[in-house]
């Protein structure tokens, strides 16, 4: 692994599927094994993936790292390397640069009940603690997930939903905005789904990711439910280039979003100038 | 070290002899602007004013490769291909001529961001490493200077591998300071500076500038905290960013903005991905693939610019308790003199500093 | 000239107070960083027009600040070249004139920095004075007068409407244009370069670009902005390379899209911080369309410019009949 931060390592699709009408997702494997079997990351961490020629993108690494057999990313359609990446298919060569960023502190977390509440592709970041805590279950307390979307359609992961939601040993509640005839969970946005359940903050932490007024307004309804500052982590995204620090692009205030996030919790949010 | 003398009628034959060990950029004129060349034969350096560029092309050029790529296709199974992927070649030794002293403390400031933040910049450490810098002192400050705001002056040896200072002693030239042993190398060749030469100097530097021109540094110690404490007062912002076009020129001709954006050119089956300079005064700044703009006027974005010079930055890197914040500005006036509408920095933070008073 | 220079600046502050109730804003210019530089302000309190003033330090041309401004109620001071980019962009529907309230400056010419430059160190001046005749620069070293009209911007020089052609309040007398008919005099003089003296000047000149856009951004016309072509990832004219090739690209683009409606108000040269002389391709595009059209941008705000319609027949182009 060269020390140049901005070269990628090469990496192949080995598995790519539609999530939604925009939203695929794509497995990858560093092309040298050796380099494969000793990549290491923390759930939260992001990486870069380069179509080379049309550019580099932030993704999640929405698998954990208790799963190794490939990296995840859920991507969503939205710009040029998105809408670029979306044509690639098994067997196509990319590029990555990773791990960056900082990771979800799931080592103070542990012994307490976790919430987490995700929104559309929200859950990405979401799924590779979730899974991941799964994937160490007797160290964690209560695990909830009360998620939503704006139609059935627009879930994401739905198969590991259902898994979910007939494992014993978590809850799920889902929610859309726009059900349709075969829907049958509940029809509301997620604040007032997570107001309704009224979650208790005791020995909790709430994980919340998705489009940022959903955000806005669950955080508001963590408050009204109790939740200290200290108790609501999230992700932040922010327009990225180089993943490291050095191109300035994304700071808030004196911190980068790409180095010192993209986790950060509510009190860490508040100390920064509010630039949202 | 001992003081050297670089005659005027010998600087073009001293600047072709380091050319032949260096890749040397040297200032010349062209119209009304001043600007850093590549040597050549016949070129005339131009030290007598300030280039109109900052000296940080040296070390982050507007363009360059961060890698090069090729796609082949699988001879076996045409719909499988690869790619193979390149590092561009290391630099070569530059020596950049004629810089000011506001110039050379960028480096350090560039420094800060390329060697200190926590990720060393490889392509940024090489050319480091590279180059040297043979500066020119200042013999005065201009309306637009403001050097000793920032913790520099006029002679100013931060950030120089050799300092020259104007004399008109024997025929007229430099009184040539090394600063460092790479700059002592470069200066062996020239004869010791005479005794007039060293005197002349020495009762330049002794006295004042010969117009008080900027006048005496505000103290900007607060200048942090009181930019915190505006930063919601969008009414201030938008007044102060009011005139403002959003162009790049106060951030590419700045010393110390560094900021970049990497983009893929493609060139059929293969390509390269650049680095270029960016600007933080674009609207397509920080424009998210979503729509979402964190700042989407030019008040966001004309705080966020005084903001890291004059609070982040000092924030990041804190010097000890009582001395003067390191601000990423290094007090040249080129963003006063070239702005389009004279938006003048000075004039925002010391009206942040009035306002964002406590009382 | 000097006659009323300083009864206008206060009738003009008298005028800005009374309208304000009626605006959100006025757009003027107020004293820069030293006494040959203006530089553009808001005024929103009879304390702020205090501040405005009018000389021939004021440049800069404040219908670029109107874009973006939609739904507001702006009051803004123009010179003559400045009132008609206001003309121009009411021709092309993208203000309102109802939007403005307008407080015309009859002008009697605008510094060009850049001559100055060459006659004298204006660096650290501390004082200026600006006559009918003379400009007088009170430097460090001592007292430089250079006459007026050489130090004046070559626009001036050859200016034909030196008063507002739209204004609410026409603030002073009515001045003569110092020009009687554009001759193009620079551009058949460059025009006598070969072909190949002629690209090698330009390779100069643009080599020293550094792609800021202070061009772009300062151009009243250039509504564009920030979703200009030149910024487009798709379609992808231009990359990001500092070469020659997209320099020359950007500026050639931006000419050509500005054909018809460039006014010449020479903010794109002016802003140039490296000194090119970009207007001189406006230029070019503008007599070329004097020629093909009879056409002058921002004169009248009745006409559609020549290439936001079409004629069947034209006059001065020859179809060469049918060809198949």
């Amino acid at each position: 692994m060269s020390l140049n931060p901005y070269l990628p390592s090469l990496a192949t699709i080995i598995e790519t599927f539609d999530e939604t009408p925009d939203v695929k997702t794509f497995r990858v494997v560093l092309k040298d094994e050796a380099a494969m079997r000793a990549f290491r990351f923390e759930p939260g961490q992001v990486a870069q993936l380069s179509v080379f020629g049309t550019g580099e993108s932030t993704f999640v690494i929405c698998s954990p790292p208790t799963r190794m057999d490939f990296l995840q990313f859920s991507v969503m359609r939205v710009g040029e390397l998105t809408h670029r990446l979306h044509t690639l298919k098994e067997g196509d060569p990319i590029g990555l640069r990773g791990p960056l960023g900082n990771h979800f502190d799931y080592e103070s977390m542990k012994g307490k009940d976790i919430v987490f509440i995700g929104g559309g592709l929200g859950l990405a970041p979401l799924r590779t603690l979730l899974l991941f805590m799964l994937d160490n279950r007797a160290d964690y307390g209560n695990i909830t997930l009360i998620y939503g979307g704006r139609t059935p359609e627009h879930l994401c992961f739905k198969g590991e939903l259902a898994e979910w939601a007939a494992r014993g040993d978590m809850r799920v509640e889902l929610t859309v905005d726009n059900p349709d005839k075969s829907w049958s969970h509940r029809v509301g946005v997620v604040p007032a789904v997570l107001t309704d359940l009224a979650v208790s903050p005791e020995n909790a932490v709430a994980v919340t990711c998705g489009p940022p007024i959903m955000i806005r307004f669950t955080i508001q309804a963590l408050e009204k439910l109790g939740f200290t500052d200290e108790q609501i982590v999230t992700t932040l995204e922010r327009r990225m280039k180089c993943g490291v620090g050095l191109c300035g692009r994304c700071n808030i205030g004196g911190k980068f979003v790409c180095v010192d996030g993209p986790v950060f919790t509510q009190a860490q949010l508040k100390e920064l100038p509010q630039e949202f | 070290m001992v003081a050297r003398f670089l005659a005027n009628s010998a600087l073009a034959d001293t600047a072709a002899a380091w050319a032949r060990d260096f890749r040397l950029l040297a200032p010349v004129r062209e119209g009304q602007a001043v600007v850093y060349r590549a040597w050549a034969k016949d070129m005339h350096p131009f030290l007598g004013r300030p280039p109109t560029c900052s000296a940080k092309e040296a070390l982050l050029p507007q363009t360059e490769n961060l890698l090069t790529y090729t796609y082949r296709k699988d001879q076996a199974d045409l719909t499988r291909t690869e790619v193979f992927v390149a590092e561009p070649l290391p630099p070569e030794p530059t020596l950049l001529l004629g810089a000011r002293p506001c110039d050379a403390r960028g480096r350090k400031l560039l420094d800060r961001v390329f060697l200190e933040r926590g990720v060393e910049d490889p392509l940024y450490a090489a050319k480091r490493r590279n180059t040297l810098f043979v500066t020119g002192a200042c013999e005065r400050m201009e309306n637009t200077c403001f050097c000793h705001w920032t913790g520099g002056g006029p002679t100013s040896e931060e950030g120089s591998d050799v300092l020259l200072f104007a004399v008109g002693a024997d025929g007229g030239g430099y009184v040539a300071k090394a600063l460092t042993p790479e700059g002592e190398r470069l200066l062996d060749k020239l004869p010791e500076a005479s005794r007039a030469a060293q005197e002349e100097l020495a009762a330049k530097l002794a006295s004042p500038p010969s117009q008080a021109v900027p006048g005496p540094a505000p103290d900007l110690s607060a200048a942090p905290e009181r930019f915190l404490k505006l930063f919601g007062n969008m009414d201030f912002w938008m007044d102060e960013s009011a005139r403002c076009l959003s162009c790049g020129v106060c951030t590419y001709l700045c010393p110390a903005c560094s900021c970049f954006n990497i983009t893929d050119e493609n060139s059929g089956m293969k390509g390269k991905r650049l680095r270029t300079w960016d600007t933080c005064m674009s609207a397509l700044y920080t424009l998210e693939g979503s729509g979402h703009n964190p700042r989407v006027s030019r008040a966001h974005r004309l705080r966020n610019r005084v903001g890291h010079k004059f609070c982040y930055h000092p924030q990041e890197f804190p010097k000890d308790a009582g001395a003067q914040p390191e601000f990423s500005c290094t007090g040249c006036g080129r963003c006063i003199k070239s702005c389009p509408v004279s938006v003048d920095i000075r004039r925002v933070v010391l009206d942040l500093m009035e306002k964002g008073d406590a009382s | 000239m000097a006659a009323d220079a300083d009864d206008r600046v206060l009738q003009l502050r008298a005028a800005v107070k009374a309208e304000l109730a009626n605006v959100d804003f006025v757009l003027g210019y107020a004293k820069g960083f030293d006494p040959l530089h203006a530089t553009p302000v808001t005024v929103r309190t009879e304390a702020d027009a205090d501040r405005l003033i009018f000389d021939a330090t004021c440049v800069q041309n404040l219908a670029t600040s109107l874009y973006g401004l939609n739904g507001k109620r702006i009051g803004l001071v123009v010179k003559g070249c400045d009132s008609r980019s206001l003309i121009q962009l009411m021709q092309e529907k993208l203000l309102e004139r109802s939007q403005l309230v307008i407080f015309g400056l009859p002008c009697d010419g605008v510094l060009d920095l850049a001559k100055i430059r060459v006659k004298a160190d204006i660096a650290a001046i501390h004082g200026a004075e600006i006559s009918g005749d003379e400009v007088r620069l009170l430097l460090p070293e001592g007292t430089k007068t250079l006459p007026r009209r050489d130090v004046l911007a070559d626009k001036c020089l050859r200016c034909r409407y030196p008063n507002p052609l739209v204004a609410d309040h026409l603030i002073g007398q009515e001045r003569t244009p110092q020009g009687a008919e554009d001759t193009y005099a620079d551009l058949d003089g460059f025009e006598k370069l070969s072909p190949q003296e002629r690209f090698d000047f330009w390779k100069r000149q643009m080599s020293r670009c550094i792609r800021c856009y202070a061009c772009r951004n300062a151009c009243p016309l250039c509504v564009c902005k920030h979703v200009c072509l030149a910024d487009s990832r798709d379609p992808h004219w231009l990359s990001a390379e500092a070469t020659l090739q997209e320099k020359w690209l950007f500026q050639v683009m931006h000419a050509l899209h500005l054909a018809g409606r460039c006014t010449e108000c020479g903010e794109c040269q002016r802003s140039c911080p490296m000194g090119i002389p970009i207007l001189l391709l406006k230029r070019k595009m503008n007599r070329e369309l004097k020629e093909v059209f009879n056409y002058e941008a921002g004169v009248d705000p009745e006409a559609v410019p020549p290439l936001h319609t079409f004629l069947m027949e034209e006059d001065k182009i020859k179809d060469r009949g049918q060809l198949w």
